[in-house]
């Protein structure tokens, strides 16, 4: 028995009709086209699903998208605006905090709960952030160094305010 | 696959839909396990009942301890100022050793004492949890070291659900500490121990439970470590000989450690969360 949620993606509102048995990242990949979360294990232990609900970091393959009725979703494709990239997405491609880019959204997608609420984070504080996300490439260096400059830029762009 | 998603607004309602359809449901919160394992472990699952509109998500303070609501999310606990004080750090520290900021924002303590591989057990029983249920026959309390009899098998009958975890309140001088062997956050820990250690005003123990997870299905309490420690000074020697109790423990064997390692980290765990809770008993950190 499907049920009718109302959706917020990106600012953007949505109408759906969901089957019970629905995750948040099947509805955001197969019903919205929205391809940038990623389903690598599709059971919560890669972290390339990675986005944000109501501004926390939840894992959209373990979240039944029924539960999500009147919810703020946040994608990697809300994150820049038009066609500024946000700090952290620049921070990826300034440090190379990628090689083959499918974890890659889910480790900028975690790392924006972490600024919004700690702006100058560890180098410890950055890798427990992403303890649920797997890089198969082993640019974890790299992503680390990323998360830490865009908390930088963040900071400098903030004071400069 | 799940026919249905129904969100009861009161607990009579979810009772009632439990008891309805039987083995064919089950109640969800975080979901996390659920959807993780709904190929292997939940493939007879029709119905989800939601359980979060229930008015069960708070942390409450009374003057006999601590009343947590079953969907209250491990990311709020690890928040609370007041659970990460005394005999309750455990709780705490428990939380901080899951680590994936995903699944504490999603998953509820109420979800994650069912988890008797996981940690929240080890942490709960070390201070002595109970379990408030609801179900057809009303409503009732259970200490949680009753809970568990199996993996993922525990006590609730037909139609009931967790509605609240209960700590009581400990003397001054109580402290608690959790330690964590792991591989990666996102698997079962290998081992994990906690202590909770009551001294009195000369350094006696009075009070002490150590737990251990990851060498059996369920949580294990180290009672022939408690029995040397209870009432007696809370000296190396005598951590020692409790450390000692734990040299015939036979510990599974699986993929992630031999049972000869995990005896060993056992044994390291329980002494590292023992000299911690009593460097935290005295005040320390």
């Amino acid at each position: 028995m499907s049920r009718a949620i109302k959706l917020t993606v990106n600012g953007d509102e949505y109408q759906l009709e969901v089957d019970p048995g629905w995750s948040l990242a099947y509805v955001l990949r197969e019903k919205m086209g929205l391809t940038g979360t990623k389903t690598a294990c599709g059971k919560g232990t890669c972290g390339s699903c990675t986005v944000l609900l109501a501004g926390k970091a939840i894992f959209a393959c373990l979240k039944i998208v029924a539960d999500c009725d009147g919810e703020d979703i946040l994608t990697i494709e809300g994150l820049a605006r038009g066609n500024q990239l946000h700090p952290i997405q620049q921070a990826f491609i300034d440090h190379s905090g990628f090689q083959c880019g499918f974890c890659t959204s889910g480790m900028i997608m975690a790392t924006k709960p972490l600024l919004d609420h700690n702006p100058d984070p560890t180098d410890l504080e950055a890798r427990a952030t992403i303890a649920g996300h797997i890089c198969r490439c082993g640019s974890y260096p790299k992503i680390v160094q990323s998360m830490l400059s865009a908390a930088r830029q963040v900071r400098e762009t903030q004071q400069g305010e | 696959m799940p026919m249905e998603y129904l969100s009861p607004r009161t607990l009579d309602e979810a009772v009632t839909l439990l008891q309805k359809y039987g083995d064919k449901a089950i109640p969800v919160a975080g979901g996390t396990f659920f959807m993780s394992h709904r190929d292997d472990l939940f493939t007879e699952v029709e119905v989800l009942v939601d359980i979060k509109k229930l008015g069960l998500d708070y942390i409450k303070t009374h003057v006999d301890g601590l009343a947590i609501g079953a969907v209250t999310s491990l990311a709020s606990i690890l928040k609370s100022a007041t659970v990460n004080q005394g005999a309750y750090r455990v709780i705490h520290d428990g939380i901080g050793e899951i680590e994936i900021p995903e699944i504490r924002n999603m998953a509820t303590l109420g979800g994650a004492v069912f988890m008797s591989t996981g940690d929240m057990p080890i942490a709960m029983l070390t201070v002595n949890a109970r379990l408030a249920i609801s179900g057809p026959g009303g409503s009732r309390t259970i200490s949680l070291d009753e809970f568990y009899l199996g993996f993922l098998s525990t006590a609730l009958g037909p139609g009931e659900i967790v509605t609240e975890i209960q700590v009581p309140i400990f003397p001054s001088r109580t402290g608690s500490a959790f330690a964590k062997f792991k591989r990666v956050a996102v698997d079962v820990p290998i081992v994990n121990a906690a202590a909770r250690v009551t001294l009195s005003d000369n350094n006696r123990c009075s009070s002490v439970r150590i737990v251990l997870g990851g060498v059996a299905d369920v949580p294990l309490r180290a009672e022939k470590a408690e029995r040397l420690l209870a009432d007696n000074d809370f000296s190396d020697e005598i951590i020692t000989k409790a450390i000692a109790t734990l040299d015939d423990l036979e510990c599974q064997s699986d993929i992630r450690a031999s049972g000869e390692l995990r005896q060993r980290w056992a044994k390291a765990a329980v002494k590292r969360v023992l000299y911690q809770a009593g460097v935290r008993a005295r005040g320390g950190d």
